[in-house]
């Protein structure tokens, strides 16, 4: 914590997911005026149509499709900033990433699987993808921690690699089932390319129990991963209960992650992009970078997906393409710093 | 306090230590001496849990280390680790207050009374005006007293200290090692001010540290406790000679009583 004050950075960030939000809400084919936004919003809420919407047309868009998507995509950031965030802690390294260490991936994989099989009651599918997709990031999340580690560190360079590898082999049977299944192909991929393509309030009531517990419990062990930030033994001896943590830190992560996966498909370098900003603002107790990087990866997926709304509308662009667009760089960015500077 | 018998431990199935027994009071500095691989540092992290016992006790406070959960365990002793690389992200209080960690929930929310034993702890190792400071802006020498001013905030009847003179001058060498001394044995004001008397046991290569700062030393070699003694009884050893092989001239200094070695042919 270098740097105390600047306002307060939780009250900055809570106004920038507002923010964030209004603006989703209001941007599309049919642009909605700030002013129109409020007054349908205060009529509606008496049970009212607002004089500048008498069909009711906005409220019904508002209502039935910009507000659930805001939130699902304001759930889906906050899950893989946080999640990417507490994976960086637990690898004590700055690259871990849902998406780069294979674990959306793997989820990608468990979804895929899950979709293929025709669920006789429709409602339980909606459950079912993602439990299947927590089992694919969680069988992920082990083996690329067996491959990387090197006795009892995880070095960069392995942990990416192991990632890489990983991530490859799980899109490369996703791909192949794909292929192989006939039908809703596109749907598919626009959904693993990071399209949430559920519209209306069902897939947010659906993702959010995983998201409740998942990003509640990421909070919470903020704590123990700062002990865990000198090494194992001298956690352990501080009075940490080390593998206990890392249990819990890995499946509230992945519990998150593959949330995200099952609803909104692969979306890469949130989790990367979002603790490192928050780390450069507001320094690496993870007591604060956990919630700040789940507000500020809502806020930051937000306007990745008005960008992917507008870039080239009236055609909708997947928001991984636009994360990755952004991410890679930046990844690129943090590497270089990562070799070249001690601040981690 | 520190009960260590018949204590055999390593690394798979090769032994490191081989039926270690010993006993520390409060009130003490046992200097744990020998050759590199004797299994100094082995034996510490073996006391401290992180390495499991194979056979034999060690018992702290009467209690059985095993019987003990890590919280418990932190409360009774703490560890100086050998200074390696620290993680940048914290500020040299920051570190000092995860000593508090035994005595905190999960969410290590510091009270009044945590904050006064911080503070404490800074100012035993001189270091309150760096509390501030960002780790990585420390020297080794600095780092190190961080890392004892943590240990001190675990307030802890037992302190383990892998080479804590490693890597500092002359003159830290010798502030840390009064340091040490004072912990075990707490001149008055120090006990009015409710200090206890510490039991210590401390990693240490520099033999000419022993006669002035501790009260016993163990000759480990080959993970065997060779000899148990007085600095002056070890110093004077064929054992220590054997140990090192080395022949040694131990030189007395008439107006400290400071005796040095000083190291002649290899035998």
């Amino acid at each position: 914590m270098k740097k105390r004050g600047l306002l307060n950075p939780f009250g900055i960030s809570v106004l920038l997911l507002l923010a964030a939000v209004v603006l989703s809400v209001v941007v599309g084919s049919v642009t909605i005026p700030l002013r129109t936004l409020a007054d349908v919003l205060f009529r509606g809420l008496q049970g009212g149509l607002s004089t500048l919407d008498p069909g009711g047309v906005y409220l019904k868009i508002i209502m039935q499709l910009r507000l659930p998507h805001a939130i699902l995509i304001l759930l889906v950031g906050a899950a893989l900033a946080g999640s990417g965030a507490a994976y960086q802690g637990l690898f004590r390294n700055p690259l871990a990433d849902p998406f780069l260490i294979g674990v959306s991936s793997g989820a990608g994989l468990g979804a895929v699987l899950a979709m293929l099989i025709d669920w006789p009651y429709a409602p339980l599918g909606l459950m079912v993808i993602p439990l299947a997709a927590f089992l694919g990031a969680a069988l992920a999340v082990l083996a690329v921690s067996l491959l990387a580690r090197v006795g009892k560190t995880v070095p960069t360079t392995n942990l990416i690699l192991a990632g890489v590898a990983v991530s490859s082999f799980a899109s490369a049977v996703t791909s192949g089932l794909m292929i192989n299944s006939s039908g809703e192909l596109r749907r598919a991929l626009v959904w693993l390319l990071g399209g949430a393509t559920r519209a209306g309030w069902e897939p947010v009531l659906a993702i959010l129990p995983f998201m409740v517990i998942g990003l509640t419990g990421l909070v919470l062990v903020g704590h123990p991963l700062n002990v865990l930030q000198f090494g194992e033994e001298q956690a352990q001896q501080l009075g940490i209960r080390v593998q206990r943590v890392k249990w819990i830190t890995v499946l509230l992560a992945t519990i998150s992650t593959a949330a995200a996966v099952a609803f909104a498909g692969i979306i890469g370098f949130v989790g990367l992009v979002v603790p490192h900003i928050m780390r450069l603002l507001y320094g690496g107790d993870y007591r604060r970078l956990i919630p700040l990087s789940i507000l500020g990866g809502g806020a930051m997926l937000l306007l990745m997906d008005v960008a992917a709304r507008t870039v080239m509308a009236p055609q909708e662009v997947p928001v991984g393409i636009i994360t990755s667009l952004f991410g890679a760089p930046f990844f690129l960015w943090v590497l270089k710093r990562s070799k070249s500077q001690n601040y981690w | 306090m520190l009960e260590v018998s018949h204590l055999t431990a390593g690394y798979g199935k090769k032994h490191i230590l081989k039926d270690v027994s010993f006993s520390l009071g409060s009130g003490q500095v046992l200097a744990l001496i020998g050759p590199n691989g004797s299994g100094k540092t082995t034996l510490v992290r073996c006391i401290s849990g992180v390495l499991p016992i194979e056979s034999g006790v060690v018992r702290v406070t009467g209690r059985d280390t095993r019987s003990l959960a890590e919280q418990d365990r932190a409360k009774l002793m703490a560890v100086v680790p050998q200074v390696r690389t620290l993680p940048a992200a914290f500020s040299a209080r920051e570190v000092v207050a995860l000593g508090r960690t035994p005595y905190l929930n999960w969410l290590g929310q510091l009270s009044e009374v945590d904050m006064q034993v911080i503070d404490r702890s800074l100012q035993q190792v001189n270091m309150s005006e760096f509390v501030e400071r960002n780790v990585s802006e420390l020297s080794g020498g600095e780092q190190q007293r961080l890392f004892l001013a943590r240990a001190l905030a675990q307030e802890t009847p037992l302190l383990l200290m892998d080479e804590p003179t490693a890597h500092l001058d002359l003159q830290h060498q010798v502030s840390l090692m009064r340091l040490i001394h004072r912990m075990a044995h707490p001149p008055a004001e120090d006990l009015q001010r409710g200090a206890q008397p510490k039991a210590i046991l401390v990693i240490l290569h520099d033999l000419n540290l022993l006669s002035r700062y501790t009260d016993r030393v163990g000759l480990l070699l080959n993970g065997e406790l060779k000899l148990l003694g007085t600095p002056q009884e070890v110093l004077h050893s064929d054992a220590l000679r054997q140990a090192y092989q080395l022949d040694l001239r131990v030189i007395r200094d008439a107006e400290s009583g400071t005796e040095v070695v000083v190291p002649l042919e290899e035998i």
